[in-house]
């Protein structure tokens, strides 16, 4: 194997994950090669000095100060007043319900989806018929009431309508005629 | 003795809307987060970065298809926010990959044993300010973090070939970079 070929090994045979065969390869070339040692110790130096550092000291209410992130994130009503702007803002709102309705689990977002669907169907069911509106009348029935009182607009009616309309209030006056009598 | 709750559950308890529980993921992984963020970005940048990151981790959370695998998910998030950060940050000048091709031969003899003084350390800083960001990471997160190459793969999504070359090259840079600087 070429010099340069073991030193592509280098890195991971400093890192212990080398294929058992390829592992003895670099060792037996390590017994005759300075250079490579030099290099390998260089790494372990570096390692030592600058990645060993002592853990960063961490503030006890890390935690804390993260909530209190994700909640002005989620929650837009817990904003300062001088927020409520954004507060009310499409986007705000869309990104908050978009958070919270994937947050819900799969059954509660079904118990969620009927009930606004039932609340539609009450809303939507045809109003109760108002009494106060009345139905125009047939127009036989209103000629027929009206029939004493303008003749000659009865007269003129019977003229314009179909025949089978003239048939029913004709039919209507007889009725009439005959309780009369 | 309560057994401390895995990952999976409290991950489970936040989808059932005890959105408080996250409070829990984040104590336990703060300290890898914060350090990982402090050997990157360095330490007046540390904690708001990894606020960031958890911040992210929280919103993201529907996403996450499996939960047992919530740590390398998170790593994932530090990677690519630490990424960023690295790339708007201002390097004049970062090793040139071409300069790989110049042998470490003729190490000098001495040259392992200037690296364990106090002084060389902010060599060392400046020496890893020059690599380029996903070079930096890659090492940091290996010589940092100790995770493993198949960790790494996992993390990067690369093979764990990928992962040798790259960390090879990472090395070889930061060694060229020392040599640059005067070491």
């Amino acid at each position: 194997m070429k010099h340069e070929e073991i030193e592509e090994l280098l890195s991971a045979f400093y890192d212990d994950e080398l294929e058992p065969l390829q592992k003895n390869l670099v060792t037996h070339h390590l017994q005759s090669c300075q250079n490579c040692h030099l290099i390998l110790e260089s790494w372990k130096k570096i390692k030592q000095n600058s990645f060993s550092q002592l853990p960063l000291q961490i503030q006890e209410n890390f935690a804390e100060k993260v909530m209190a992130k994700i909640e002005e994130k989620t929650n837009p009503v817990s904003f300062p007043l001088f927020k409520l702007s954004e507060t009310f803002s499409f986007s705000a709102l869309k990104t908050s319900f978009q958070i919270h309705w994937k947050w819900l689990a799969l059954r509660t977002q079904w118990k969620i989806a009927l009930a606004i669907s039932s609340l539609l169907f009450i809303l939507l069911i045809p109003l109760e018929r108002n009494p106060d509106i009345q139905e125009e009348p047939d127009s036989s029935e209103m000629l027929l009431e009206n029939i004493e009182n303008n003749s000659l607009q009865a007269e003129n009616w019977l003229f314009s309508e179909t025949e089978a309309q003239k048939e029913d209030f004709m039919e209507m006056i007889f009725e009439k005629h005959n309780k009369n009598i | 003795m309560n057994e401390p709750k895995s990952d999976s559950d409290i991950i489970q308890e936040i989808r059932n809307g005890e959105i408080q529980s996250f409070a829990e993921i984040v104590k336990k992984y703060q300290n890898k987060v914060l350090n990982l963020c402090h050997s990157i970005v360095g330490e007046s940048h540390a904690e708001d970065a990894a606020q960031e990151i958890f911040l992210k981790a929280y919103q993201s959370l529907p996403n996450l298809k499996i939960p047992s695998f919530f740590s390398t998910w998170l790593y994932r998030i530090a990677y690519n926010h630490c990424l960023n950060i690295l790339s708007k940050q201002k390097i004049n000048k970062t090793v040139s990959l071409d300069a790989l091709d110049q042998e470490m031969a003729g190490i000098d003899p001495t040259f392992p044993s200037k690296l364990e003084t106090e002084e060389t350390k902010e060599l060392i800083q400046k020496a890893l300010e020059l690599l380029p960001p996903e070079s930096r990471m890659i090492l940091t997160l290996r010589e940092m973090e100790g995770l493993s190459y198949k960790e790494l793969s996992l993390l990067l999504e690369i093979p764990i070939e990928t992962i040798k070359v790259r960390l090879f090259r990472a090395r070889k840079s930061l060694i060229l970079a020392l040599k640059k600087i005067g070491l």
